[in-house]
């Protein structure tokens, strides 16, 4: 289509070729992974011994597994030994000083995305102690929570602070033998989030890895740990909008989340890692594990995302109903454009009785991308009238790509109802003539059809991004209707 | 489950004699070994396949083993009743039974047979080598004694239904193999049946090919004894402009397994599917549809229901397949499930695989109970609780059978269908 946009796509991967400088530093581990690493690993974070037996643990079961390869991804093989598994924080002498040294295309897509001025510095990279008024925030938010009661924190700071809590809880929702990917987090994370929500607490605010500044590298293997204790409600925002500068090309991170009763969690997430080059070289490869575990009686977890990035995702936020009339959400758009390839659902396993899921996908291929989405709905014969409503839909832009929809359905409760519907079409043509005629371009109105046709995912995002998720909707899909 | 070659190539080795015996053509040989080399080396589908994730054939295959070489003894068969014009060929324990089929073929050029009064005819060695790729086809292949031929000729329409019936009344292992052949223009309507007696081993491949602008009614009605167990595939090729209208029932096995494989290869191909499973007592049955748009504006509607009560265990998947090329696809698959007792089970997946973008694919899958306003509106109505869940599932299951054409087929399925869910009836009241 027009050179406009061709240009923007061709920022976005100049962007990451900045992004990509190697660095080698001394505090970078060598590539491979034994025991040694581990062990250098976890003494280097100074963690007490119940962590490390746990690694070392993890990393014993990951050796006996496989790579799954059940999924409708086509990635080539990884070598782990290739890989190295520490990686000290950016020094600053390498970042930009200030936002006049970042790239002036960069600068333009936090234009089009809207984000904050504020931010936009930290997104670019430049070196922390020049983000002033990101700290300020940051401190005044900390002082909030800490008199709230919340502890949040990075995962390496609970571990020294609260180990009680981590050994209570860490890997109790995702246990290492859980899969694959698990397995080798467990082994080697390094950093991420660690959220503790106490009883009756109503978190004061959104909590959000924008503001955090304890945790500036959270590195490839991301852990998460948020629990909300009784009566307690919290809602966690992770990733940004904004194309990330990121030099890791595995991430495999883990999500665990445990409401205990009457607690609420609503996680969302919104991915924009590096997809690859047009040619669909180069990207991110996102294996992610996140569960939340419904214990108590009438909690609820919300999980929300929003996937444009990365050049495979293996994603499945799940949610493990026990608790009576416990609710799980998953409300997802997968957005491919390109070469990328997703594979990605969600797994609701009714256990308690009057458990209630809702399951709302969208799914947009464009380009030469490949767009699945994979689910599992089981009810136990415990859940007595457990109640499921599913609903996939997938757009197709381009005669190239794929959509693909792989539902299971598992049954044993005869007082339980499952729904599920899925479609699969195109932007209809008098829907864009219909736009066309009353004036509008044709890039903004298919912008405006596919937001309409993400509209019910969007609603359940937190305001600030649902803004940023409609244009980077538009940014992520530029050059794919012509 | 390890399988036991001896008792196989003993098997084989008597259906080669009986080959030699019938004076079967010579080509029959090596692809019946290589086909047996190659099931061994595979051996029964397990669960770790995806395919297989809820069906285990363990005592299938055990059953298999034991008595796959044992020679079988014909005793009484069950033959149900048909429409008087309908033309008859019926296979008791795997042979063709001469004298309970009808001989009305009066087909000019056409050919209505027994498969084994085919073979050397051209094209025969054709009708084995494509066994298609389900997974008994090559056990099938190297073991099948006899089945159904049916060839259409171009611009010919057949007004009588084909009623082809595998009745089984010992337990046998059986491989029945059916082939179905429609020239251009050309319109038939079959049935196939299975039905036994006593607890049989069925592995059954059905091939059918529509030339253009050609219209199958084919419908499988799967009623073998509680013990049996059914294993059985059917892949039809539907050319340029061609019909094919389908119904699949499952009432009967202890294990029936249906993989049905729709490939719509010309543009203007279209299919249309119902199907039924009534899974109660300890029955296991698994329907898998695969339908696979390899061309442009094709069509297919498919429809599935399926009730389980007891210790039933129903599985479904079914699966819309659209190639790159098959713009202006149209597509749609539903399957709504019924559960009527603690105990019973659904596995069901419905599933897109989509290359085009100009095209409309839908699928949906309900499970649940009976509608809780349609009851109402009954019980509004006065009558009785009971019978208005009887009516209610009755209407459930009927629907697909209502669509069976002949007469009097209809009604013995009906009432089948119908004194099965009485039974059901008095269990299912809560």
């Amino acid at each position: 289509m027009s050179t406009n946009e061709t240009d923007i796509e061709a920022l976005v991967a100049k962007k990451y070729e900045h992004g990509f400088i190697t660095d080698i530093e001394s505090e970078t581990f060598e590539p491979g992974l034994d025991e040694n690493i581990i062990r250098r690993l976890s003494k280097l974070k100074g963690e007490p011994q119940f962590m490390l037996d746990w690694r070392l643990k993890s990393f014993a079961i990951w050796k006996k597994m496989r790579q799954p390869n059940w999924a409708k991804l086509n990635i080539e093989p990884i070598d782990y030994q290739a890989i190295s598994y520490y990686s000290a924080p950016k020094s600053p002498d390498d970042a930009p000083k200030s936002l006049d040294e970042v790239d002036p295309k960069l600068l333009e897509t936090y234009e089009k995305l809207g984000i904050p001025l504020h931010e936009r510095a930290k997104l670019a990279g430049v070196a922390v102690d020049a983000v002033f008024d990101s700290v300020s925030v940051a401190t005044t938010f900390k002082g909030k929570l800490h008199d709230a009661g919340v502890i949040f924190c990075s995962f390496s700071d609970a571990v020294k602070e609260h180990p009680e809590l981590i050994e209570q809880y860490l890997g109790t929702v995702v246990p290492p033998r859980d899969n694959y990917f698990a397995a080798l987090n467990s082994a080697v994370f390094s950093d991420g989030s660690f959220v503790y929500i106490p009883k009756g607490v109503r978190c004061p605010m959104e909590l959000s890895t924008y503001f955090r500044i304890n945790a500036a590298n959270t590195g490839q293997f991301e852990r998460t740990l948020i629990i909300a204790a009784e009566g307690s409600h919290v809602s966690y925002l992770e990733g940004c909008t904004a194309p990330q500068r990121d030099e890791n090309q595995l991430h495999a991170a883990v999500v665990e989340l445990i409401t205990e009763q009457d607690a609420t969690i609503k996680y969302s997430t919104v991915q924009n890692w590096y997809p690859g080059d047009e040619e669909g070289k180069g990207g991110i490869y996102n294996f992610v594990t996140k569960r939340g575990d419904c214990r108590g009686a009438r909690s609820k977890i919300s999980w929300t995302q929003v996937e444009a990035g990365s050049a495979v995702t293996w994603k499945y936020p799940s949610c493990v109903l026990r608790g009576e009339d416990s609710v799980g959400e998953f409300y997802s758009v997968a957005v491919t454009n390109n070469y990328q390839q997703a594979d990605t659902g969600t797994k609701m396993i009714h256990i308690g009785a009057n458990t209630r899921s809702t399951i709302i996908s969208k799914g947009i291929s464009a380009g030469k991308a490949q767009n699945a989405y994979r689910g599992l709905v089981k009810i136990f014969p415990t859940a007595k009238n457990a109640r499921n409503y599913t609903q996939c839909d997938s757009l197709l832009m381009g005669d190239q790509c794929g959509a693909h929809t792989f539902p299971y359905m598992e049954v044993k409760e005869p007082s339980a109802i499952v729904e599920h519907e899925a479609t699969t079409s195109k932007i209809a043509e008098d829907q864009l003539f219909y736009c066309r005629q009353r004036g509008l371009s044709e890039e903004d109105a298919v912008n405006m059809i596919v937001n309409g046709f993400c509209k019910d995912v969007f609603r359940e995002l937190p305001m600030e991004f649902a803004v940023e998720a409609q244009a980077l909707m538009n940014v992520s899909l530029e050059g794919a209707v012509g | 489950m390890n399988l036991d070659p001896k008792n196989y190539r003993a098997a084989l080795a008597n259906t080669l004699k009986q080959d030699a015996d019938a004076g079967h053509p010579e080509w029959l040989l090596p692809i019946r070994n290589k086909a047996l080399e190659q099931f061994l080396k595979q051996g029964f589908p397990h669960t770790k396949l995806e395919n297989w994730r809820y069906t285990n054939l363990a005592p299938m295959s055990e059953r298999s083993n034991a008595s796959v070489a044992q020679p079988v003894a014909v005793s009484d068969a069950i033959v149900p009743a048909t429409d008087s014009d309908s033309l008859m060929l019926v296979f008791i324990n795997g042979m063709f039974s001469s004298h309970k089929s009808s001989h009305s073929a009066t087909l000019a050029n056409g050919v209505v047979s027994n498969m084994a009064a085919q073979l050397d005819t051209d094209g025969a060695e054709d009708w084995l080598r494509n066994s298609g790729d389900s997974d008994l086809a090559q056990l099938n292949l190297a073991m099948t004694n006899d089945g159904a031929v049916v060839q259409i000729p171009d611009n010919t329409e057949l007004a009588e239904t084909i009623h082809i019936i595998f009745s089984n009344t010992a337990e046998a292992n059986v491989f029945p193999r059916v082939i179905i052949q429609l020239g251009r223009n050309a319109k038939a309507t079959v049935v196939e049946h299975h039905i036994s007696n006593a607890a049989c081993v069925s592995t059954a491949i059905t091939n059918i090919s529509c030339g253009e602008g050609s219209r199958i009614t084919y419908q499988k009605l799967q009623e073998e004894h509680a013990g049996s167990f059914h294993v059985a595939a059917q892949t039809i090729k539907l050319a340029k402009d061609s019909h094919c209208d389908i119904v699949n029932i499952d009432l009967g096995a202890a294990i029936a397994r249906n993989d049905l494989r729709i490939l719509l290869q010309g543009s203007g191909a279209a299919a249309k599917v119902n199907g039924l499973f009534l899974v109660d007592a300890e029955r296991h049955a698994d329907n898998h549809l695969r339908l696979e748009h390899q061309a442009p504006h094709t069509r297919s509607r498919a429809q599935y229901a399926g009730v389980m009560a007891n210790k039933g265990h129903g599985v479904f998947n079914g699966m819309i397949h659209v190639a790159q090329t098959a713009q202006k696809t149209d597509a749609a698959l539903n399957n709504k499930n019924l559960l009527l007792t603690p105990g019973a089970e659904i596995d069901t997946k419905p599933e897109l695989e989509i290359y085009a973008d100009d095209v409309k694919c839908a699928h949906g899958s309900t499970t649940g109970q009976l509608d809780a306003v349609s009851l109402f509106y009954l019980r509004s109505r006065g009558v009785p609780q009971q019978i208005a869940r009887n009516m209610l599932v009755q209407a459930f299951a009927l629907e697909v059978v209502q669509q069976l054409t002949s007469k009097n087929l209809r009604e013995y399925i009906q009432n089948s269908v119908e004194q099965r869910l009485n039974e059901l009836g008095a269990v299912i009241e809560t």
